[in-house]
């Protein structure tokens, strides 16, 4: 069985971001990591390569500096990669979605594909559909619980409210991993040292045909979040409290 | 906050830019595969696992810490899975030879490793680091039979090490250990002896602890020369190498102790119902010298455990001094409007900050330099290369262990000072730091020991030819700098005080010969303070000469990277260089009041 898994190359949610013009931020200066939705999506089909057998293809766009992000998920025991590169970090979800599919159709269509639920940097959360969209094939997101059988996956995920939706669908298909469905290995100290000599094929988007500037959705602006000030605490009985609460929601911030 | 633990710009600077660690490819085979790619994969994998797994589990452990109960002792919960983890990950032998289960890293690439686990959770650290350290012990002396039983359930963590030496009437002075070995006719020995202070001496993490015991042979000879080291393993190995039978090796109480309480640190009784058995590992009668194989590398891990103590409390207080805002800016002082910034805005702080940056900087580049000796003195090409690497790693030991440690302490207690009443309150970093800090300054030959190491065995070693090697390459940095314009002026401070330590090292060297011979071993710490700040000003220099060379066509993210190099180096000249020149006046002196003085004149 053959698996792809799309991991994108995205700044580690601990690192203070600098935004640098209107468009863009000094990632010189921080660290990036793999979208840790994604990780999920590793473990997964490492883990199904271990009972199963075949083989695990981390598919990227991104910058050329992905790479480095690349190997840690081969250290994770993925067998190759493919780098598709890009000259922003923001490209929008069609062309990346394209992107992935003309990697895939270029290296032979893989009998499933994993992508984390949502990249923690862009959040649009609409890769997977789009790239299965594209294939014509199922995709399930939010997945938190995943059997593969011969030509089938049954994929759980949760719907609000404790419940859980089962969802039967034939190979190929496309499956948005998160937190749940299995906890991500750290590499084991040999498999880091393999993860180097393993292959990453980079192309660029133009030789999968692809036009960069052919974006449906462009970035206009990078702004901090504000910081949140004047916080005030409301004194008194608890019936003083929430009297006081009620009329400051009201009255001062009309939200009621 | 951005970094936690170290540096990592710091790390890659020491690591490829002052040491070029990727150079150790080209002269040994099994370093082949480590080149500037994979060694910056193994950092990063290293940190992601210290970050998010042993950080984490650091203040679980030193507030549940180690309990014994009918005879068991039992680790915090969240050890369980990190140690399993740990395994898993194949982290715990880096160093040591494949065929055996390790991983035949340098120890110049592990250095950075060391740095991460350490910094985050060094109590939990010394679990595996002193398996590695047994299991080296066996690698080098053990039999084959001892090898194929012991040595890979060791380097993979299934089984635990430890090191048995101190005894209640034999801590400093191991000679006068009690410890009985007699032989059984089989080639084995009976073991009976009281031993205390054995850190991880038993647990609830491995199957099997593996104790090098020292004891003396019936009627071996008093003193050290009478030491034999022996094997004794908690549970009897079976021929399949399974464990078997309980070997009389009980654990009779755990310490309450100030720090490191996630580390169990146990009185073992061995032997006390005539059943213990061990099996001798290496020559009879040798076994201190053989001890001293592990004692040096262990005391090389405590100038680490101390140093990431305090790199910790660095990377802490600096990001503690950016967001915590407390007082006006001094030259607002006067502006009843103005205000409050955050401290690393005010002198004070910045001054604490400075003194925590140099120090950091310079005991990582100089531990991480010990362990590039180290592989140098390994695999150098000539014999007479591995002779020199090995010089300077026997008389850089006690500094890096002695004076690191001293310096690591004094770093902490900075770092708690820039949190102010919050360093002070137990609910922040800092005072577990401070509190783990304390025992590396202890344990594993006090710091007195290692001030008396570096007078009485190492300045003498080989006729003073490592020393006078290790002036050589402090001469070779100064040329260097003399010719860079931005920083000839602190070379030519450096160069009075290299100057200053030759001539004392004489001094000291022939008191320590003369009937003053006290008077001399009086002021060994003083001397190891002063040979410590000359070895950390040429760690700076160095430093500097490869940030003064490169910051012309440095990238605009590495140019204030390499200035605040050269400032620390300014710092260091200016603000701590007189005082390492008083220390040098004092030691000329040679005060003899601290020997002179009669017992009767302290106070009944």
């Amino acid at each position: 069985m053959k698996i792809c898994v799309c991991v994108k190359h995205v700044p580690d949610t601990a690192a203070t971001i600098k935004i640098d013009g209107e468009t863009g931020f000094k990632d010189s200066e921080i660290k990036f990591v793999v979208n840790p939705y994604d990780e999920y999506g590793v473990e997964e089909a490492v883990k199904l390569k271990e009972k199963n057998g075949g083989e695990v293809v981390i598919v990227t766009v991104g910058k050329p500096e992905a790479a480095a992000t690349i190997r840690s998920a081969l250290a994770m025991g993925a067998d190759r990669a493919i780098l598709v590169t890009t000259d922003s970090q923001f490209l929008d979800a069609s062309l990346t979605a394209k992107a992935l599919k003309a990697a895939m159709e270029k290296d032979g269509l893989p009998d499933l594909i994993f992508t984390g639920k949502g990249s923690v940097d862009t959040e649009s959360f609409q890769t997977q559909y789009r790239l299965a969209h594209s294939l014509g094939i199922p995709v399930v997101n939010e997945v938190s619980t995943l059997s593969v059988d011969g030509k089938k996956a049954v994929a759980e995920l949760e719907v609000g409210g404790g419940d859980k939706q089962v969802i039967e669908m034939g190979l190929p298909c496309v499956i948005g991993a998160t937190k749940g469905l299995n906890e991500p290995r750290y590499p084991k100290f040999p498999d880091i040292m393999k993860a180097k000599k393993k292959k990453i094929d980079e192309m660029t988007l133009a030789d999968l045909g692809l036009d960069a500037s052919a974006q449906g959705v462009t970035l206009e602006k990078l702004e901090p979040v504000p910081e949140r000030t004047g916080a005030k605490m409301i004194e008194g009985s608890v019936e003083e409290q929430v009297t006081e609460l009620i009329r400051i929601l009201k009255q001062d911030e009309k939200v009621l | 906050m951005a970094q936690v633990i170290s540096d990592r710009r710091d790390i890659e600077f020491v690591m490829h830019e002052q040491l070029n660690a990727e150079s150790l490819s080209k002269i040994h085979d099994g370093f082949a595969d480590f080149n500037k790619k994979t060694i910056d994969l193994i950092i990063s994998e290293a940190k992601n696992f210290a970050v998010k797994e042993l950080l984490p589990a650091n203040k679980d452990g030193d507030q549940q810490g180690c309990s014994l109960e009918n005879g068991i002792v039992t680790t915090p919960d969240s050890f369980k899975r990190l140690f399993a983890l740990f395994n898993e990950g194949e982290w715990l032998a880096p160093t040591e030879d494949p065929r055996w289960g390790g991983q035949g890293m340098p120890r110049t690439v592990a250095s950075a490793a060391a740095e991460y686990f350490n910094g985050a959770n060094y109590p939990f650290m010394m679990y595996p680091g002193l398996t590695q350290g047994a299991g080296h012990l066996v690698e080098h002396f053990g039999t084959k039979e001892q090898k194929d039983l012991y040595l890979k359930n060791m380097y993979t963590g299934k089984w635990c090490g430890t090191m048995l030496l101190t005894e209640p009437e034999a801590g400093s002075d191991v000679g006068a250990l009690t410890t009985k070995a007699v032989p059984n006719g089989d080639g084995t020995y009976a073991i009976v002896g009281e031993k205390i202070f054995i850190s991880g001496g038993d647990h609830d993490l491995a199957e099997n602890i593996i104790h090098p015991v020292l004891a003396r042979i019936e009627g071996a000879p008093a003193g050290t020369k009478g030491i034999s080291l022996f094997l004794v393993p908690k549970f009897r190995v079976n021929p399949d190498g399974s464990p078997g039978e309980f070997n009389d090796v009980i654990c009779t109480g755990i310490e309450h102790k100030m720090g490191i309480h996630g580390n169990s640190t146990c009185s073992l009784s061995l032997g006390s119902k005539g059943n213990c058995i061990g099996t001798l590992l290496g020559e009879e009668n040798k076994g201190m010298k053989a001890m001293f194989l592990m004692m040096n590398a262990a005391r090389l891990l405590v100038g680490f455990q101390g140093f990431a103590c305090a790199t910790t409390a660095y990377m802490y207080a600096l990001d503690y001094a950016r967001n915590r805002i407390q007082g006006k800016d001094l030259m607002e002082i006067m502006n009843p409007d103005a205000k409050g910034v955050p401290i690393i805005r005010h002198p004070d702080v910045r001054r604490q900050l400075m003194v925590m940056k140099t120090y950091v900087e310079g005991m990582r580049s100089l531990l991480y330099f010990v362990h590039y000796c180290s592989d140098m003195a390994k695999f150098a090409q000539s014999d007479k290369e591995k002779a020199k690497y090995q010089g300077f790693v026997e008389v850089l030991t006690p500094i890096a262990k002695g004076y690191v440690t001293d310096r690591a302490f004094e770093v902490c207690s900075q770092g708690m000072q820039v949190y102010g009443g919050y360093g002070f309150i137990e609910e922040y970093p800092m005072a577990q730091l401070l509190r783990d800090c304390r025992i590396t300054l202890i344990y594993e030959g006090t710091n007195g020991i290692q001030a008396m190491d570096l007078l009485g065995r190492k300045l003498g070693l080989n006729k003073g030819k490592p020393i006078m090697d290790l002036f050589g390459e402090m001469q070779k940095t100064l040329a260097q700098a003399k010719e860079i314009d931005t920083i000839q002026g602190y070379a030519v401070k450096v160069e009075a005080v290299i100057n200053k330590l030759a001539e004392v090292s004489i001094h000291m060297g022939q008191t320590a010969m003369s009937d003053k011979v006290l008077s001399a071993f009086a002021n060994a710490h003083p001397f190891q303070d002063a040979a410590g700040d000359t070895v950390m000003a040429w760690m700076l220099l160095w430093r500097a000469v490869i940030a003064a060379q490169k910051l012309e066509k440095a990238k605009k993210k590495d140019k204030p990277f390499y200035q605040g190099i050269i400032k620390s180096l300014q710092f260091y000249t200016e603000t701590m260089l007189p005082i390492t020149l008083g220390r040098f006046a004092a030691l000329m002196n040679t005060s003899g009041a601290a020997v002179e003085i009669e017992d009767n004149m302290f106070p009944s």
